[in-house]
């Protein structure tokens, strides 16, 4: 009955790629009179954002009554899978959600997006709209393909109150952070909530502390497929001050997922939590006051303390769309300003659309959190975004080992390595 | 046969030939093919990497890992599903009356028509580390000694897997058997009982070689569904923590679909193919089916 179960899985599975295809068949032909169809592929089947895009969507065909948009959506990860199989099709989605970095890489690589700079150079005011530092992401190589929708930054999130009690302050130095959490351990409490159980949680903090404590040429050659070694010796220390600090993080870290324990710090069990800005959204329930610190600098490390760690996500046109008037005028819809103040206001992620967050009728911290992102000296992308699928694998489940203690730092990089050398031969 | 019987015979299994050459052979022989070259899911450019991939089977410690994972799976399947099943079914039929038997044939049956994916989204909770039913539960009985994260504790994660499968597919495999024991004629147990054989007897001498072509269905079932085994692993730990638990279809899953390197994939597709077969042929041949 295992074959059984595998059956209706695998029939599961085939029904979800073949109906989506159906759907984008008859965008493409099915265009009665002189209405167009495109297809419109995101990923938050959820809420708020599920019923935040079907509205705009809403009143975008009120707008063009001569378009018609379908709308599709799957969650996170199957996003990932369906859209590397679609993308390159013949019926791929008109528009599309894309991450920054390695994913929107793959997909240019597999020539499913649309060159937006002719488009741009003739609109001038959507490519200046944007805050410029949110543009370059979404481009590879100088060529812009996609357009920014929200922005995204990593914060270690503070309980005010605790700090408060025990006259503690954000800290800047890693001496100070050390400090901090002692002083909150000797308080009896849980320093950092940490949930591991997701991988995706190992590479924002890995990520940042490579940017940290490696030399800045290192860290940005190693991103390239073509050269990438990963033989810093900066690589093997960034992992043991992740150690050191999951020394202060709850004991099951990696049983937890990133949902139960930011519930576990919304509920105040543990005063600090590395978090993304655009979590603020969950927080309504949390009954104690809450600042952040950008991740502290790190002794002797090469990096540049002033970057924060994140990158915006944003929207692609399909190379092979059947309409690309249309779909570009969608996309311009979306992103434009009004609807970045919307969505601020909607979500609580910051747009990232120039002023837009500023003049969202929302909390002061979204605010100070969109400021921060425009004030940092640069942006660090995701570490699961800035490689090959094959490095990132490699690091995150033996760091998820690392903090289970099956697995030394300097094991961790030489399984980094070896998945670095395939990559360098295969590119 | 005369010519004119035997064309339509061909005619009449046509159009079931096709759709399984369509369906089965044809994706299964270009499985192989795929194997031989390096792509990705998203583009159609394919390189021709002659047995690269293969060579790669050998020297990924991953691969060792889920092999091993998978021959756990199947040991303790076998243990469980394949002896233990028939132990059951022995007794729902012989020993207990026909009401209470045919009540707890339901019963065990139950967790065999709830989907793998409701089922293990369900254990997530029993095995959760704060809180989880079955740490409370050992907090109950005063063992909370024995509590640990199960999912995510490489010692226990695999075996907190296998042992959902066992749970959800025992019941089945014991309906199997008693399908299999009611067929068995009374005379031979009323024969074995005035030869003085007890329960135990019985049970060797002609309840286990009565049900030896369900016995074989049994085993080629458990052990090939537990090296294709997919849903378990993949929804509870996701492979997790690190590689642990990760089984020859999840790595494949992740190759293909999480590292882009469907080759790879199909290699390991292909590897899986071949021990189900290799299996099934030795089991096929050490029971000799049908030729009693």
């Amino acid at each position: 009955m295992r074959t059984r179960a595998r059956i209706a899985a695998a029939a599961v599975g085939i029904a979800a790629l073949v109906l989506p295809l159906a759907a984008c068949a008859g965008g493409g032909a099915g265009a009665s009179g002189d209405t167009v169809e495109i297809d419109f592929f995101h990923r938050w089947p959820n809420e708020p954002k599920n019923a935040y895009f079907a509205a705009l969507v809403e009143e975008f065909e009120a707008e063009n009554p001569d378009i018609k948009v379908n709308v599709e959506s799957v969650l996170n990860d199957a996003y990932k899978d369906k859209v590397k199989v679609v993308a390159g099709s013949d019926n791929a989605p008109d528009v599309m959600f894309s991450w920054s970095g390695s994913f929107l890489n793959e997909l240019v690589e597999g020539g499913a997006v649309m060159d937006l700079g002719p488009w741009l150079d003739e609109n001038a005011d959507v490519r200046d709209s944007f805050f410029e530092s949110q543009m370059e992401p979404m481009s590879i190589d100088g060529v812009q393909y996609g357009l920014p929708l929200g922005m995204h930054s990593k914060l270690f999130f503070y309980n005010v109150d605790v700090f408060g009690e025990l006259g503690l302050e954000a800290p800047t130095t890693w001496d100070e952070f050390l400090d901090v959490l002692d002083e909150i351990e000797k308080a009896g409490m849980t320093p950092i909530e940490y949930g591991a159980a997701d991988q995706w949680t190992i590479a924002h903090y890995v990520g940042t502390l490579n940017q940290r404590v490696v030399d800045p040429e290192v860290f940005e050659g190693d991103q390239d497929p073509a050269t990438g070694e990963f033989t810093d010796p900066g690589y093997v220390e960034a992992l043991e001050r992740f150690q050191e600090l999951s020394s202060y993080m709850n004991q099951d870290m990696t049983a937890v997922t990133h949902e139960v324990a930011r519930n576990a710090w919304i509920a105040g069990e543990a005063p600090i939590m590395y978090m993304q800005s655009a979590e603020v959204g969950y927080f309504g329930d949390a009954q104690f006051e809450y600042a952040t610190f950008n991740f502290p600098s790190v002794d002797g490390g090469k990096g540049d303390p002033g970057q924060l760690t994140g990158a915006p996500e944003g929207f692609v046109v399909s190379e092979t769309t059947q309409h690309p008037e249309e779909a570009l005028r969608l996309l311009a819809f979306l992103v434009n300003k009004q609807n970045g103040m919307r969505y601020t206001e909607a979500t609580g992620e910051l747009s990232a659309v120039d002023g837009a967050v500023d003049e969202a009728d929302v909390a002061p911290i979204t605010k100070e959190l969109a400021q921060g992102i425009v004030d940092a000296t640069a942006m660090t992308t995701w570490l699961d975004n800035a490689y090959d699928p094959q490095i990132v694998q490699a690091y995150l489940t033996e760091t998820q080992l690392m903090l289970n203690g099956q697995q030394t730092p300097a094991g961790v990089m030489k399984a980094v390595q070896d998945a670095a050398a395939r990559v360098r031969a295969e590119s | 046969m005369n010519t004119r019987a035997r064309t339509f015979n061909v005619l009449y299994i046509a159009p079931a030939l096709a759709l399984i050459g369509l369906f089965v052979y044809y994706p299964l022989v270009s499985n192989v093919g795929y194997s031989f070259f390096r792509f990705s899911a998203g583009s159609g450019d394919m390189q021709f990497v002659g047995l690269e991939n293969f060579t790669r089977l050998f020297t990924d410690p991953v691969i060792a890992t889920a092999l091993g994972n998978n021959t756990l799976y199947a040991v303790v399947s076998i243990v469980f599903q394949v002896i233990g099943g028939l132990v059951v079914a022995a007794w729902l039929t012989h020993l207990l009356g026909p009401r209470m038997g045919s009540f707890l044939r339901s019963v065990y049956f139950i967790p065999a028509v709830i989907s793998m994916t409701v089922i293990a989204l369900l254990f997530t909770f029993v095995f959760d580390a704060r809180g989880g039913l079955l740490n409370a539960f050992l907090e109950l009985i005063g063992l909370s000694g024995l509590q640990t994260a199960w999912l995510a504790n490489v010692d226990t994660a695999m075996g907190a897997v296998i042992s959902v499968s066992q749970w959800q597919s025992v019941g089945y495999v014991c309906m199997l058997y008693v399908v299999a024991l009611q067929q068995i004629p009374v005379e031979l147990y009323e024969a074995a009982s005035l030869d003085g054989a007890g329960r135990v007897r019985q049970f060797w001498h002609v309840t286990v070689p009565q049900a030896k072509e369900m016995i074989f269905v049994a085993m080629i079932l458990t052990v090939s569904g537990a090296f294709t085994v997919f849903n378990e692993p993949y929804i509870l730990t996701r492979g997790g923590p690190g590689n642990t638990t990760q089984v020859l279809a999840t790595y494949m899953y992740n190759q293909g679909f999480f590292q882009n390197q469907m080759g790879y994939a199909s290699a390991i597709a292909t590897l899986i193919f071949v021990i189900t077969l290799v299996l099934s042929v030795i089991q096929l041949v050490s029971f000799r089916s049908g030729k009693d």
